[in-house]
């Protein structure tokens, strides 16, 4: 330890720990369970529906088998039908009804005539956006169909539809690559495999006082990959955003601990170099006030700023608590429930699921296993709500950060309303949910 | 004044000025007297829109339909033999489903059907040229529909949403030739070619708590050119019936082939 750093201990430094190693395991897969696993991604529909929308003025009309070809002809001619085309190996056909009726109204009426088997509108299908990463079905967090999360025996089953609603969200945007999340933290394994093209530039290391923000404890690395792994790559997991880019700032030495000089350098570090959306997933029951004002600073600068509440069962952390510049972040888990570990307060923004969350950790920290991890704590919670203010900022490059606050606390599922309706002291407005963050919401009459 | 206000302004100034001038050549020669030809008429069209071009590349990213249906009374006015000034006034119900607001806070995909307006707007129609039983036309018209603010609920989230939906505006223009065959003594089949141009703008203001945002969306139509066949039922000399259909061909994109829309015309005139 430097000098410098002696001296800061002894004007009362506050030490900060990072508020996720809470639970922390490697995962137990092994290389040939996970080759195994690889044939059963899951193809899934969104449990939601997606909007559904057909072809306008388009109609499928399936006949029954005796019904002659002149009879067809007859009946097309009958109710005034453009033939567009027949779909001879299924024996239908698609046609176009006139001007004056609605597609609706007209397969309400088709499907009433003693002719027809069936008639459907001509159904606009899009494809899920189910990413192929290996480990993907075990991230509950994204997509929850209550799998089981884990391939070890005993692992906990998930409730349905108990995430974030990641995959809708997807077909509205995978981010920018011009989008970054700084991850002030320990560093980030800027080598590993589900990481290394995401990495906008080696970073800071405030620790080292150097330019290479390598991860030598882990932590950062399941941060980053929980907010940006390369997605769709056929490996390992997926990010909830899958182009913005990462930005390492390491402020915690290999032991977790970071001080408040540290992240407050690199909180401004951050910003200055390109940051729009910061995630600090660490914490101290201690007011810190030059953080506070570092992430003031961010804040005034249209950086989103994530903060973990933290993990004590009590009140809530600082920095979170300072939620005047960031979005406070408390855990929920597979069930939707509140973790009884995570800290609570007025502070409270919102939740994200942050019990039992596989990431990315350090290939050369993961020994003989693959270079995965799960994680419990609001560490892990807080990437998931800083890839969702990334996505956002994706496509809604124009709004400032306390709109983009807004849109994820009032885009939030209520999860908790039965026993406290409305915001809270618990999860806040909710569990995120990117879906409704995101995906147009369809106004009608 | 609006821009709105301006181009209605000069649309009436231009519909005016050939009503008088006519008029005032009259005073001064003995000619025939104009013919006024006062009309009801329908129309439904369905156009495809484009909005929110490709900042980079200026291409089309989306498109939706605009479906308008509407019912006008025409005052049209021959003031010389051949050459027809006329002025509209209507109510069309526009429907701009499938439009998308993105850059709302809380983006909006508006389903919510026909908002109904007035639509007024000029017309020009000049004999060009007579040869055996066929006549050369030139038309125009100027068409263009102002709609009122409708007021939806933004519902599902965790505080409550309005949306304020307004069809400021939508503009019609066409121009181009007609031939008309009149060797049958009451029906005058034509066919019409015309540059046929719409654009148009709607603005949503969405209040979703204590956020708000406003989204003003251009909308261009993707066909550019008409070509009509219809006839004129002429049953007296003070009385005729035109009904017209009108396909507007558009490309769909880099081989994406073509798409169709279509119009509809019925209109009824008495003169005296």
């Amino acid at each position: 330890m430097s000098i410098r750093k002696h001296n800061l201990a002894l004007s009362l430094a506050v030490v900060f720990a990072l508020i996720g190693g809470f639970g922390f395991q490697k995962t137990s897969l092994d290389p040939q369970v996970v080759r195994d696993l690889d044939f059963s991604v899951p193809h899934f529909q969104d449990a939601n529906g997606p909007q559904v929308r057909y072809a306008p003025g388009q109609v499928i009309v399936k006949f029954k088998p005796s019904v002659s070809g002149l009879m067809k002809q007859s009946f097309f001619r009958a109710y005034r039908f453009r033939l567009v085309s027949r779909l001879a190996a299924l024996e239908s056909y698609l046609v176009e009804v006139s001007e004056s009726s609605t597609v609706e109204g007209m397969v309400l009426a088709l499907n009433q005539n003693p002719y027809v088997e069936y008639a459907e509108p001509n159904r606009l299908l899009r494809i899920n956006v189910t990413p192929n990463d290996t480990q993907f079905k075990y991230q509950y967090a994204l997509y929850n169909s209550g799998q089981q999360i884990g391939s070890v025996p005993g692992s906990p089953q998930g409730k349905s539809s108990a995430d974030i609603k990641a995959p809708p969200a997807w077909e509205e945007t995978e981010g920018r690559s011009a989008i970054t999340i700084a991850v002030v933290d320990t560093g980030v394994d800027m080598l590993h495999p589900d990481l290394d093209s995401k990495i906008k530039s080696s970073g800071r290391d405030f620790v080292n006082n150097d330019f290479d923000a390598t991860d030598d404890h882990g932590h950062g690395t399941m941060i980053a990959g929980i907010a940006a792994a390369e997605t769709n790559n056929n490996e390992g997991i997926a990010g909830v955003t899958w182009n913005c880019k990462v930005l390492p700032v390491k402020v915690a030495d290999e032991s977790g601990l970071a001080y408040e000089d540290d992240v407050a350098d690199g909180i401004r570090w951050a910003v200055d170099n390109g940051a729009d959306v910061i995630n600090l997933s660490l914490g101290s029951p201690e007011p810190t006030l030059l953080i506070r004002d570092a992430m003031k600073y961010a804040h005034d600068k249209n950086v989103v700023v994530v903060v973990a509440a933290g993990n004590t069962a009590g009140p809530v952390e600082y920095p979170a608590a300072y939620n005047a510049y960031c979005l406070a972040v408390s855990a929920t888990d597979y069930n939707d429930l509140r973790t009884l570990w995570s800290s609570y307060g007025p502070e409270i923004d919102v939740a994200a699921p942050g019990d039992r969350i596989l990431s990315t950790y350090p290939v050369n920290l993961s020994g003989p296993y693959i270079p995965y991890a799960y994680g419990s704590g609001t560490s892990f919670s807080a990437p998931h709500v800083a890839g969702l203010a990334a996505l956002i900022k994706s496509i809604k490059p124009g709004l400032k950060v306390e709109e983009i606050r807004k849109i994820i606390r009032y885009s939030a599922d209520d999860v908790n309303a039965s026993q406290f309706k409305g915001r809270d002291d618990y999860i806040g407005y909710g569990r995120i949910n990117m879906e409704k963050a995101l995906v147009p919401i369809k106004v009608t009459q | 004044m609006t821009r709105l206000g301006r181009i209605s302004l000069i649309i009436l100034c231009a519909w005016g000025t050939a009503l008088i001038l006519p008029a005032g050549a009259l005073s001064q020669e003995i000619g025939p007297k104009p013919r006024w030809l006062p009309g009801l008429g329908l129309e439904y069209f369905s156009r495809t829109i484009s909005w929110d071009p490709d900042p980079d590349t200026n291409q089309d990213q989306y498109t939706s339909k605009l479906k308008a249906l509407t019912g006008q009374f025409e005052l049209g006015c021959e003031i010389r033999p051949g050459t027809t000034v006329s002025l509209l006034i209507g109510y069309s119900l526009s429907d701009l489903s499938g439009l998308i607001f993105r850059q709302l806070p809380i983006s909006i995909d508006y389903e919510a059907g026909s908002i109904g307006g007035f639509e007024w707007g000029a017309g020009f129609d000049q004999s060009l040229i007579t040869f055996g039983y066929f006549e050369i036309k030139a038309l125009a018209q100027f068409v263009m529909y102002f709609g009122p603010a409708k007021n939806f609920e933004v519902t599902d989230l965790n505080v409550d949403g309005k949306l304020e939906a307004q069809p400021n505006y939508w503009m019609r223009a066409q121009v181009g030739p007609s031939l008309v065959y009149r060797g049958f003594e009451y029906f005058s089949p034509f066919l019409s070619v015309a540059f046929n141009k719409l654009w148009g703008k709607f603005t949503v203001t969405e209040t979703v708590g204590d956020l708000a945002g406003t989204e003003e969306k251009k909308i261009s139509g993707k066909s550019v050119i008409g070509i009509a066949l219809g006839t004129t039922f002429e049953s007296s000399p003070n009385f005729s019936l035109t009904a017209q259909g009108t396909l507007l061909p558009f490309s769909r994109g880099a081989n994406q082939g073509l798409g169709l829309d279509v119009g509809a015309t019925l209109k009824a005139v008495i003169s005296f």
